[in-house]
C-alpha cells in the first residue's frame, strides 16, 4: 500500500464522518421543530414543570446548587426572580415559535431554560429526560431563518443530527448507567417492582402480582436501550424503533407516571416533519413517492 | 453551505459534546448536569430484602392530622428523600416555613411526621402487608 493510500484512508473516514454529520436536510424540518419544541417550552414552564416555581418559596438553606450553577455563582432563587424569569422565557419562546429573530430569541430561550433546569434540579433531585431537549434548544438558533420549504441546508442537517445523536446517547448511556450503578445483577433485581410500589398507577399496581413479568421488562428495557443506535439507520428499522420508543414511553407513563416528555418531543427530529402539509406522507412514506434529493431521508 | 469558521466551530462542538456526555456517564455524577450519568432507575433493588416508600403527614392549625402532598411543602418526593438524607430532621422546620409561604391564607403547620412504608420482598415479589414506621416528628412549640 502506498503512503498516499495509507494517509488518505483516515482522511476518507473523516470526510465520511463529516458528510454524515452535515448531511443536508430540508429547512422546513427546522421550521416545524421550532414550532413544536418552543411550543413545548411554553407547556413545560406553565404546566409540566410549574413545580419549579415552588422552589422560589423554599428556604435558601435547602438550595444545593449543581456544578454549573456553582461555576457561575447562581444564587438561590427568590419568588420574584422565578416569576420574572418565567415571564421572559414564555414571551421569548412564543416569539421563537413564530420563527422571528430565531438566533436572538432562540439563544435567550436556551439560556433561560437552562437556568430553569438548574433551579429545578438544585434541590436534591436531577431529572434525566432533558439533555436532548437542551441540545435541541442550543442548536436550533444556529440555523437562522427557516421557512416551510424543501430547500436543503447543511446547517439544518447538522442541527438535526445533533438532536438525533443526543437522543440515541440518552438511551444507550442509560444502559451503561445500569451496569455502572447496578451491575449485571440489575437485570434480575427488583428495580421495576420497587418503582411500582413507590409510584405505581392503578395499572402499575396490577403488575405487583406478576414479578416475573416485571423482571422480563427489565431485560426488555436494557435490550431496547442498547439497540438505540438503530434510530440512526434509515427506512423501516428506524421507523420500527421509533414506534417502539413511543410505546415504551407511553407504557412507563401509564404504569409509573414517569413523564419523559422533553425527550419524547425530540423524537420528532427523526420524522419527516417537512411533509406536514401532506399528512399521509408524514405517516407512511409509501403513500408518496418523491426523489430522495427533494426530501431528506435522514 | 457552511464554510470557514462557522463549520469548524460546529465540528469542534460535535467532538466535544458527545465526549463530555460519555465522560459524564463513565465518571460523573448528577451534580455534573447536563453532562452527568443517565442514572434513572439504575440502582439494583435486591429481589430479597426491603423497599420503602415515603409519606409526609402533618397537623395544619387545629385540623386533624392528614397526609400532605409533598408539593404542599415546595418539593418533589425524590427531593425530599434526598434532603432528608442530607439534613436529617433539620429539614422539617424549613418544610413548615415553605408551607406557610406557599399557603399564606392557611393556618401554620403545627406538626410534621415523616413516615416510611416498608414492603418485604422475597424472590422479587412482595410478601405480606407493608409496615409503617414514623421516622421523624417535628412540633412547632418544642
Amino acid at each position: 500500500m502506498s503512503n498516499q493510500e495509507t494517509s488518505s484512508r483516515p482522511t476518507a473516514l473523516a470526510n465520511r464522518w463529516l458528510d454524515w454529520w452535515f448531511a443536508p436536510l430540508p429547512i422546513a424540518r427546522i421550521f416545524w421543530l421550532r414550532v413544536f419544541l418552543y411550543g413545548f417550552v411554553l407547556v413545560d414552564v406553565l404546566v409540566t414543570t410549574s413545580w419549579v416555581s415552588m422552589h422560589g418559596s423554599v428556604s435558601p438553606e435547602l438550595y444545593r446548587p449543581l456544578w454549573l450553577a456553582r461555576i457561575f455563582a447562581v444564587p438561590a432563587p427568590g419568588p420574584a426572580f422565578v416569576i420574572g424569569m418565567k415571564v421572559v422565557l414564555v414571551v421569548c419562546a412564543g416569539i421563537a415559535m413564530t420563527g422571528r429573530r430565531p438566533r436572538l430569541t432562540g439563544s435567550i430561550v436556551f439560556l433561560l431554560y437552562l437556568e430553569w433546569m438548574l433551579i429545578a434540579f438544585s434541590y436534591g433531585k436531577v431529572n434525566h429526560d432533558r439533555v436532548a431537549f437542551l441540545v435541541a434548544l442550543a442548536v436550533l438558533p444556529t440555523v437562522g431563518e427557516a421557512r416551510r420549504e424543501a430547500t436543503l441546508s447543511d446547517a439544518a442537517g447538522w442541527a438535526i443530527r445533533c438532536i438525533q445523536v443526543t437522543v440515541v446517547l440518552t438511551y444507550f448511556l442509560a444502559a451503561y448507567a445500569k451496569l455502572r450503578y447496578g451491575g449485571i445483577e440489575w437485570l434480575n433485581g427488583a428495580t421495576l417492582l420497587r418503582a411500582v410500589l413507590r409510584r405505581g398507577t392503578w395499572l402499575g399496581d396490577e403488575l405487583r402480582d406478576f414479578p416475573m413479568l416485571l423482571r422480563a421488562g427489565q431485560y426488555a428495557l436494557v435490550a431496547f436501550e442498547l439497540s438505540s443506535p438503530l434510530l440512526l439507520s434509515r427506512g423501516k428499522l428506524r421507523r420500527i424503533y421509533l414506534w417502539l420508543a413511543v410505546a415504551f414511553h407511553v407504557v412507563t407513563w401509564l404504569t409509573l407516571k414517569i413523564s419523559f416528555l422533553p425527550h419524547v418531543i425530540c423524537l420528532l427530529a427523526f420524522t419527516p416533519l417537512e411533509s406536514l402539509r401532506q399528512p399521509a406522507r408524514f405517516v407512511s412514506p409509501k403513500l408518496h413517492r418523491r426523489a430522495p434529493s427533494q426530501l431528506g431521508s435522514s | 453551505m457552511l464554510t470557514g469558521w462557522v463549520r469548524r466551530l460546529r465540528v469542534v462542538a460535535t467532538l466535544i459534546v458527545p465526549m463530555a456526555l460519555v465522560a459524564g456517564s463513565v465518571g460523573g455524577e448528577d451534580d455534573h448536569f447536563p453532562f452527568g450519568p443517565f442514572r434513572m432507575y439504575a440502582v439494583t433493588t435486591k429481589p430479597t430484602g426491603k423497599a420503602s416508600s415515603l409519606r409526609l403527614e402533618g397537623v395544619i392549625g387545629d385540623a386533624e392530622p392528614r397526609v400532605l402532598r409533598i408539593a404542599e411543602v415546595g418539593m418533589r418526593r425524590a427531593e425530599l428523600q434526598s434532603q432528608l438524607v442530607f439534613y436529617g430532621e433539620g429539614i422539617l422546620p424549613h418544610l413548615a416555613s415553605a408551607y406557610r409561604r406557599l399557603h399564606p391564607d392557611q393556618p401554620a403547620v403545627e406538626e410534621l411526621h415523616v413516615i416510611y412504608l416498608t414492603y418485604r420482598l422475597e424472590g422479587g415479589a412482595t410478601v405480606g402487608n407493608p409496615t409503617s414506621r414514623t421516622a421523624l416528628i417535628w412540633r412547632r412549640h418544642e
